[in-house]
């Protein structure tokens, strides 16, 4: 059973406000408003300094579990929301790999489900450990990306993007949080190829995310009920509060505190959503909580995932 | 796992995506930005591929609407000229049985072989693998470019009496060039134990790097993500027996074999 054995997140520490953001994403005065109070976003999170490879380096340095354990890491692999993030052929991936001293792990990339991508990572990753039946072997997922174009730092009217990057040790028998469910439905039909098509992507996504989300509880064998908390992705706080009474669900127990002080980290806050959930104390063992992101832009694609602390 | 039909094509014709002139501002923008932290120009020229259409070609090709698939894999190296678009999730939607779909990069000529794995440990009713590469970058860039724009299709299903089964994969990371011929012909005897007539095609950089190897066959050269691919589907067709593909990916230092056994 795929278990993540650790979890490490870098988020920036230099964070920018909201209207500092307006003149270069184009946003009028009443866009920056609405995304305040209405979206519940504030503050940015960006690091300037540090490209890529760095962001991914200083979350897998956050894993006390990973030195001295670097032979078993069989795989590498990290989920991405972007499908092209550097100048062919440069690879941050393999760089960071050969700096960790994983040089030997089989490394790749798993993209284009856009912010979807990182919770496919998790579930690739346990694939693959399982089919080797090693139960010693350790996967390495990253998530994290760079704000460096206007489509990877603004969905209009909906969020706008920051900079970060997770780390996730995965194993096959791990005692912490165990994946009981993984459900994901895509709709390419939202593609530019097929026309604008913007009104109803805003009219289906939350009864989207709500099936998808219901189908990750049932084939867990559980209803909402004994969900004891959701990890949202951090796209905004009024898309969290309608989908909550879309399902029946108490907002309250979806851990919305990152949405004003990060934005949304592309496939990162399922992680620091989990950081945040055990620093507050959020999750006590047996716990059930749920995962879910939303890979957003040309397509749509809805995962969840519901796991055992 | 079998692999049920092949596919492949070029596409030698300019793409129809970069005709719109909002797209193209659209990504000439994105490569703007792309480009700016390394200090690299990019070209005003774009022309090159979206893997989006050589894809939507491919499936219509091995793909019938009564062979529903339950995962697609896109598995390239050199990225299209349609850098932003969720590709692998648009294809879902064309793709009969709309898949899980996902793309899989950043491997070099290892992504197919590991695409491969993946459908393995999915366990799918029916698997799509599409190889894809163009041939076009919008900037300055050391890397060499493939000849041609080409792309395979690899239909794959667990209905062991249909096609050919793939009988085994062997992936390993972080080969020096010195060490690939020890390393390819272990592989290529543990893979083709039991079988006294081997049939081999080695991608271009597999061969170079292992001159003493076996009687083979040598993909086409200036297709380094395709090339043995689209060798397979002719390999295949022959006559029966074993066949085993094997490529090696100089910079990221990966050398991957797959046996598969044609009836």
């Amino acid at each position: 059973m795929t278990a993540l054995d650790a979890v490490s997140v870098y988020t920036p520490a230099f964070r920018v406000p909201l209207e500092n953001l307006a003149e270069p994403l184009g946003l009028t005065d009443i866009q920056v408003r609405l995304f305040r109070r209405f979206h519940g976003l504030d503050e940015i999170r960006f690091d300037p300094d540090r490209s890529l490879a760095d962001l991914l380096h200083a979350a897998a340095a956050g894993i006390d579990g990973l030195r001295g354990q670097e032979d078993r890491v069989r795989y590498v692999i990290h989920g991405r929301a972007m499908p092209v993030v550097v100048p062919y052929p440069r690879n941050p991936l393999h760089e960071v790999c050969r700096q960790l001293g994983l040089a030997h792990a089989l490394t790749f990339t798993v993209t284009q489900q856009s912010c979807a991508s990182g919770l496919l990572a998790v579930d690739l990753a346990g694939r693959l450990l399982d089919g080797d039946g090693d139960p010693d072997a350790l996967a390495l997922v990253f998530t994290g990306e760079k704000a460096f174009t206007r489509d990877a730092r603004l969905l209009p009217g909906t969020s706008i993007f920051g900079e970060g990057a997770a780390a996730c040790l995965v194993s096959t028998d791990g005692p912490r949080d165990r994946l009981l469910a993984y459900a994901c439905d895509q709709q390419g039909g939202f593609d530019a190829e097929f026309g604008e098509s913007f009104d109803r992507f805003q009219r289906e996504y939350r009864p989207s995310l709500a099936a998808v989300m219901r189908r990750a509880v049932a084939e867990a064998r559980l209803g909402f009920d004994d969900i004891a908390l959701v990890l949202p992705h951090n796209v905004n706080i009024v898309t969290w509060q309608r989908l909550c009474h879309l399902i029946d669900y108490p907002v309250d127990r979806v851990v919305l505190a990152n949405v004003p002080v990060n934005g949304h980290l592309f496939c990162v806050d399922a992680f620091a959503n989990h950081r945040t959930a055990l620093e507050q104390g959020l999750l006590r063992e047996g716990d059930h909580y749920l995962v879910a992101a939303v890979g957003a832009g040309a397509g749509a694609t809805y995962s969840a995932m519901v796991f055992r602390h | 796992m079998n692999l049920i039909r092949a596919g492949r094509r070029d596409f030698p014709a300019p793409a129809g995506f970069l005709i719109d002139d909002d797209r193209r501002n659209e990504v000439a923008e994105y490569f703007a930005d792309l480009t700016r932290p390394y200090n690299t120009a990019a070209g005003t020229e774009l022309s090159g591929q979206s893997y989006g259409e050589m894809a939507k070609a491919l499936i219509a090709t091995v793909v019938p609407a009564d062979e529903p698939v339950d995962l697609l894999v896109l598995a390239f190296s050199i990225h299209d000229m349609w850098p932003g678009r969720a590709t692998a999730t648009f294809l879902s939607h064309l793709c009969p049985g709309t898949p899980l779909s996902f793309a899989l990069c950043d491997q070099g000529s290892a992504a197919p072989f590991t695409a491969l794995r993946l459908i393995r440990e999915h366990r799918p009713r029916r698997a799509l693998l599409l190889a894809v590469e163009q041939a076009m970058l919008p900037y300055d860039s050391p890397a060499v470019l493939p000849k041609e724009h080409r792309g395979v299709a690899l239909l794959c299903g667990n209905d062991d009496s249909a096609g050919s089964r793939i009988a085994g994969l062997a992936q390993h990371p972080d080969v020096a060039a010195p060490d690939v011929p020890a390393l390819a012909a272990q592989a290529l005897t543990e893979l083709s134990a039991g079988h006294d007539d081997v049939r081999l095609v080695l991608g271009e950089t597999l061969a170079d790097a292992w001159p003493g190897a076996a009687e083979h066959t040598r993909a086409a050269a200036g297709q380094p993500m395709t090339g043995v691919w689209w060798q397979l589907a002719d390999t295949l067709a022959e006559s029966a027996g074993l066949v085993v593909i094997g490529d090696y990916d100089r910079d990221l230092r990966y050398l991957c074999l797959a046996a598969i056994q044609a009836r």
